[in-house]
């Protein structure tokens, strides 16, 4: 792609249909992931993050030969490993860690069975490893807007709940709240999340999506709130960042370009945020009790 | 016939007002087939301020989560004479300040105002009212000018009245605090534990475990002093028996230096008889 100055530069890729939609997912994903990332970062869920996104594998391949949704294929198979991590953990004296790395490299495993079976096996493996955005369709986009809506109206809903639970675990049960009904539905909102990121994302990538817009406003908010705010305004930049770089850069995947772009503000942010506890903390700390 | 039901209303309040506080009636706890209590019957009233000492692994935290109800147990525990409901406020608790999530970006106020969320209900976010409670049980505990500040900066004496502030804007009538003097300096302990004298003046009913074993009787209306089992229960200068002393903590505690100490080892429950030193309401029998 060739432009002049800089805002025909802007605009020449928005001419193209697959390029406005893509920008609209990216933005859409990045936005949603940063929300539910702050909980997940908190939470020091990361590496369930990570393994959900591998799990969902023979999902999306199995849906996607046999021409199915999917988001939908890979949200089964993601749910049912997080619930198979919970059964091995249950049945035997197996961590919780090591079940996730068992499960998630076996489904994983399965995953790239299945899809070798299929034609056109290259091709496809690195569309659904590293994302291909600008295959977004238009159903695709009303299934990340009607998916991602209906998560961020359930985490607006039970706000108070999910807060109170990821920072006092204990007192959240003494006050009488469910929170291991709160913990599988905020492991639910995780799965469908990252499968609903992976097509554009890529499966490899798609853990920095939630974890990466959350640490890196955990090095500046001082409030959660903020927090999810700072992660949604780095999600749509980054979204932004990367969908231009990979239009004008030829074969540049979306999913490297904004992953990327996250990386790059986060290294930007630790550099120049002031230092944990140190200045700033001589100040702050310990006025008389 | 009006007269008749407010005659029935008259001996309900009567007697409501007439159950103690907390009474905990004959409470087992085992976990993985391993007795952590056995057979734990008390009663505490309002104003009480009772402390629950006893060596690690006694079941002092494990006492605490049962009357929450995070622990599996059996046995009563009633609170002015009902049943405990789930989501009461009744009851609050103050966690160990090591327990929470540190990482988590909040203000002193975000951190109060979460005392009101089990009573708010679902879809319910805080109104005025409750905002007024926060910021009045953050001035119960002399913490009013911190509200805006993150909690994370707070020294561990102010976190621990913060999270106390917490408890209280639940508008309890019986806090359970889990070491609430443990990690702070000798000056901030004394501030704390006059907080404490100051709440329980005021009607509430505090249970505090704790591991620090000076000045007890300068502190408590009554000791519990658990070893799996109930080994005793009343005034401070009750119970603060040689006898006693060593029952709950074994050979290990020495208070004091003699050659004719009477070892009473409590191993798994084994120790009732030990119970009819001390009546349940905390009156020394001899």
């Amino acid at each position: 792609m060739k432009c002049t100055d800089f805002w025909n530069c802007v605009v020449v890729p928005l001419q193209f249909a697959p390029t406005q939609r893509a920008l609209l997912a990216a933005i859409l994903i990045g936005i949603l992931c940063s929300v539910v990332g702050a909980f997940v970062v908190l939470q020091d869920l990361s590496f369930i993050g990570d393994a959900l996104a591998h799990a969902s594998f023979p999902g999306v391949v199995i849906a996607s030969m046999l021409g199915w949704n999917i988001a939908l294929g890979g949200a089964i198979f993601g749910v049912a490993t997080a619930l198979g991590v919970g059964w091995i953990t249950r049945r035997s004296k197996v961590s919780l860690d090591t079940a996730i790395g068992v499960l998630f490299a076996g489904m994983f495993a399965l995953g790239i069975f299945l899809l070798s079976r299929d034609r056109g096996y290259n091709k496809e493996l690195f569309g659904l490893l590293l994302g291909d955005i600008l295959a977004v369709r238009q159903s695709d986009l009303w299934t990340i807007v009607g998916v991602g809506g209906l998560i961020l109206v359930v985490i607006a809903a039970l706000y108070k709940e999910l807060v109170l639970m990821t920072f006092d675990r204990t007192a959240a049960a003494a006050q009488g709240l469910p929170v291991g009904f709160l913990h599988y539905l905020l492991l639910s909102i995780m799965a469908i999340t990252v499968v609903v990121a992976i097509q554009s994302i890529g499966i490899v990538l798609v853990v920095a999506m939630l974890v990466t817009p959350a640490a890196t406003a955990s090095l500046v908010v001082r409030r959660f709130w903020s927090m999810i705010v700072w992660g949604s305004v780095q999600g749509l930049i980054a979204a932004t960042i990367g969908i231009y770089v990979s239009a004008y850069i030829d074969g540049v995947p979306t999913g490297s370009s904004i992953v990327l772009a996250h990386t790059a503000i986060f290294l930007l942010v630790l550099v120049l945020a002031p230092r944990k506890n140190a200045l700033a903390g001589l100040f702050q700390r310990k006025v008389a009790d | 016939m009006a007269a008749v039901a407010s005659q029935a209303h008259i001996r309900l309040q009567s007697a409501t007002s007439l159950a103690p506080a907390l009474e905990v009636r004959q409470l087992n706890i085992r976990y993985d087939q391993r007795t952590v209590l056995s057979d734990v019957s008390f009663q505490a009233q309002s104003s009480q301020l009772i402390g629950i000492i006893g060596p690690n692994g006694a079941g002092k935290t494990s006492l605490i989560k049962a009357i929450l109800g995070l622990i599996p147990s059996t046995g009563q525990i009633l609170v002015a004479g009902q049943a405990l409901a789930k989501r009461s406020r009744k009851v609050a608790y103050v966690p160990q300040i090591s327990a929470v999530n540190w990482r988590f970006p909040a203000s002193v106020r975000d951190v109060v105002l979460m005392g009101r969320y089990g009573q708010l209900g679902w879809l319910r976010r805080p109104k005025k009212a409750d905002y007024a409670l926060a910021d009045a049980a953050l001035e119960q505990v002399n913490m009013q000018d911190f509200a805006e500040r993150s909690i994370a900066d707070l020294s561990g004496g102010q976190q621990q009245r913060v999270f106390l502030a917490r408890a209280l804007a639940q508008e309890p009538d019986v806090l359970l605090l889990d070491e609430p003097i443990s990690g702070v300096d000798v000056p901030t302990q004394e501030v704390i534990l006059h907080l404490l004298r100051d709440l329980s003046s005021a009607g509430r009913t505090l249970l505090v475990t704790t591991h620090h074993l000076q000045h007890l009787e300068h502190h408590f209306d009554a000791l519990l002093c658990l070893n799996q089992c109930l080994i005793a229960y009343g005034p401070p200068t009750a119970v603060m028996t040689r006898e006693v002393v060593e029952a709950t903590f074994g050979r290990s505690l020495v208070l004091v230096p003699s050659a004719e100490r009477i070892i009473l080892d409590c191993n798994h429950g084994n120790c009732t008889e030990k119970q009819t030193l001390i009546n349940r309401d905390g009156s020394a029998n001899n």
